[in-house]
Formats: structure tokens, sequence, C-alpha cells
């Protein structure tokens, strides 16, 4: 028989995957009170981590990788997009938490809608806009960044201003042919934003039903 | 052996004393750690696409105190052994774009989809379970075939991917791949715990069997007949 810390490790690599205290207890055919005290050692030992879901349910991910000190973009873009990003193959970050300027361009980077609907929110934590321009300037993406700015402006509440130093910095930055942020997508709904950036945007008002909930 | 904490510690380490931003590939028992499917390794092994990267990875090794280590010992005398220094309780085996037999492909590379920053600098890429079990598929060893159960219980493996991989590596000069790797699914088959819960399919072993008799049909061809 296993015994101590290793047979918990047995434990959380044999468990890996989402968890409720029910299902825990059917899996191991233990009580509600054991079920608890497993979880609680596997979380002492770094294995837990911890989501709640509506009615403050709590769901418990057991994973060995728990005990690393990562991060992925899209856990970042989870925390506060209204509706989340599931990646298979996300980008971990390990031994740093990445700033949401750097997410954000990480999003556009992807090309891919679900990030660009998702990291909308994004905008509402930035505070460091010189940050943001350089990243931006560094990957070619002031104008998307601008563009994507103003739709977020339009959606999303509480987003701060951008400062009027980033705007006229994009402003040079515009060219005459326009560009794609995801190839062949246009919007119907925000084709001003895209005459002023010369930016095709990805995105309609319906893909952003979620936040004016 | 190191375990998925210490690994962390030092690939941050590292990370953080490389200068330039480095790419890499996890292979291995290192890449199942980062995929979180095993929780230590003997080793730690990596595949490098620039020599010269390569090179600043072992400075940046040395820098931390790692010491050579004698290839001969753990790989005999076959070609495309690895650099190896070892580190506290960790071995690092760096490969140059061939491990031992194989070659780690373009399609393995486009294939490694899950990526890794570490520290500042050392950006490494997870190699496919597919090319995981590829790899592991070309050694003798006891754990790799533990290794292969692993992944095909906790994975869904496209059987296909492998096969075009085989016929990828004959391509590149790999002559005994398909050979090394019918026998490793043969011997997998035969485990009881794959064989109940997820077969390999019939098909699969065949259109090996297949490839190999190919192999062979076009290794007799190139034979010039002898002169009299």
């Amino acid at each position: 028989m296993i015994k101590g810390t290793n047979k918990y490790e047995k434990l959380a690599e044999s468990l890996e995957g989402y968890e409720t205290i029910e299902t825990l207890s059917e899996k191991l055919k233990i009580n509600r009170a054991k079920a608890i005290y497993v979880i609680y050692r596997l979380r002492k030992l770094g294995f837990v981590k911890t989501s709640y879901v509506v009615g403050k349910k709590r769901f418990y991910y057991i994973s060995l990788s728990n005990k690393q000190k990562r991060t992925s973009y899209a856990e970042i873009i989870n925390k506060f997009a209204p509706i989340g990003i599931a990646s298979s193959n996300p980008y971990y970050i390990h031994g740093r938490i990445p700033s949401y300027e750097e997410t954000l361009i990480y999003a556009i980077k992807k090309k891919d809608i679900r990030y660009l609907i998702a990291s909308l929110v994004l905008f509402r934590k930035i505070t460091n806009w010189s940050l943001l321009y350089n990243l931006a300037k560094k990957e070619d993406l002031i104008t998307e960044v601008a563009a994507l700015y103003e739709v977020s402006r339009r959606v999303v509440k509480k987003v701060k201003r951008m400062p009027k130093r980033f705007i006229n910095q994009a402003k040079k930055r515009k060219t005459k042919k326009f560009k794609y942020m995801v190839e062949h997508f246009s919007s119907d709904d925000f084709k001003d934003i895209e005459q002023r950036w010369k930016i095709y945007i990805p995105l309609n008002i319906a893909d952003l039903e979620e936040y004016k909930k | 052996m190191i375990n998925i904490k210490q690994q962390e510690e030092i690939l941050i380490k590292i990370g953080n004393i490389l200068e330039k931003k480095i790419i890499v590939y996890a292979i291995g028992g290192t890449a199942m750690m980062l995929k979180s499917i095993k929780d230590s390794t003997l080793d730690i092994d990596f595949v490098f696409d620039k020599k010269n990267d390569r090179e600043k990875f072992i400075l940046v090794l040395r820098k931390l105190g790692a010491k050579e280590s004698d290839t001969a010992l753990v790989y005999g005398l076959k070609n495309n052994t690895p650099i190896m220094l070892e580190l506290d309780n960790a071995r690092f085996d760096l490969f140059m774009n061939k491990v031992i037999s194989s070659t780690f492909s373009e399609k393995m590379k486009d294939r490694a989809k899950q990526v890794h920053e570490f520290g500042k600098n050392l950006i490494i890429k997870v190699a496919d379970s597919h090319d995981i079990i590829i790899m592991k598929s070309a050694t003798s060893r006891i754990k790799d075939l533990d290794d292969i159960i692993t992944i095909v219980k906790k994975d869904k493996i496209n059987w296909e991917i492998i096969i075009e991989e085989a016929k990828e590596q004959i391509n590149l000069g790999n002559n005994n791949f398909v050979l090394s790797l019918g026998e490793k699914l043969e011997k997998l088959n035969n485990q009881k715990e794959i064989a109940i819960s997820t077969p390999i399919p019939k098909t699969v072993l065949d259109q090996l069997w297949k490839l190999l008799k190919k192999q062979v049909k076009n290794k007799n061809k190139d034979k010039k007949p002898r002169e009299k």
C-alpha cells in the first residue's frame, strides 16, 4: 500500500480533472466528510484549484500541474471575460504573472475571434498605456489595438479613456490599405471604426451580447 | 529523479539567466510532466533546432554548476547521442534535431502546440503525445513501455498520425523505425490493461506490416545482382 504524501500524489494523478465533493465521494466510494478531507489533503500538497459556478457551488480542479507556479493567458482572460475561452493548448507562463497589456497583445496575435471577444474586457484593466503601445509597436498591432479599444468603449462598461498620445501615435501608423484582424472576417456593425483605422473588425454587436448583461 | 516543482524551479532559473529568447522542444518524460501525465522523470530531454541555442543553454547550465556526464555510459556508442549535463538531481539530455535513431521532423515541430515560457527567455514547446509515443518506441527500456501505456490510457490517440510519421521517418532515413514501432505496439497490445481499455486497432499493425514489407521489397530492388 502506498503511504503518506506519495499516496495523495498517486491519487491526484488518477483523479486529474474537475470534481465536486459529490463526484469525488462517488468515485472513491467514501462518504462526504471523508471526501472533504481528501480535498483538504490534496489542496495542502498544492494539487487543487477551486472555482465557483452558479449557486456558489465549488468545483475542484485536481492536477499534478497545479503544484507549479504557472498561469496561462487564457486563465487571465477568463478571470474577467463574460464568456470564458477553453484552449486545448494554452500558452503557459512560469515564474511570473503576465500583465494585462501583454495578455491583450497575445489575444490579438492569436487571430481567433473567441479570444478577441473575451479579451475586450481587458481594456477595463489597462493602466500602463505606454507599455501597451510599446508591445503593440513591437508586434505591429497599434492600429488593431486602437480599433478594438473603440469597440470595447461601445460594449464594455467602465473602460477608461485612452490617452490622446496613444491615439495620435496610432493615427500616424494608419495605412491606406485595409488590414484583416482575422482573415476574411469583417464587421457589419462597426463600419465607422473599420473606416477610421483601416482595419477589418471580425465582430458584430450580436457577438458581444454577453457584455450587455 | 526530479519532480514537477524541482523541474520548474531549475527551468525558471535557466530562463532568467539566458540573455536572448531561445526555443527548445521537450520530449520524453519532461514533455509528459509538462502535460501533467507524469510526476517525475530521470532526465530532462530537450531537442534543439540551432546549434547556437544549445551552446547558450549549456553555458547557462555550467554557470549554475552543472557538470558534464559520460554519454557512452547511458547511450553506448549509438549515433546522434545528446550532450549530457548533470545539475542537482537532474540530468539534462540535449539533442540536436536527431534523437538517437529518430529524427525530430518538421511535422513533429508543427504538432508541438503546447508552449511553456520559463523565466524571461526560455520557451519550451512540448512534443505532441503521438510524437512522445514515436520517440519512446525507438528505445528498448521497460520504463518507456510503461510511459507509452500511460499516454495511451490518458490521451486520445489518432493512430493514423503515427502511421504517417512512420512513413516520414522512413523517408528521413530511419530504416529500423517501422520494425521497432511494430514490436513496441505488439507488446503494448499484449498488456492486459491496454487490451481491455484501449486496444490498438488491428488495421494499424497491418499497415505497419505492409510498410515493412514495402521497405524490404525496395531494399531488394536496390541490391545489384552479383557478378558471375
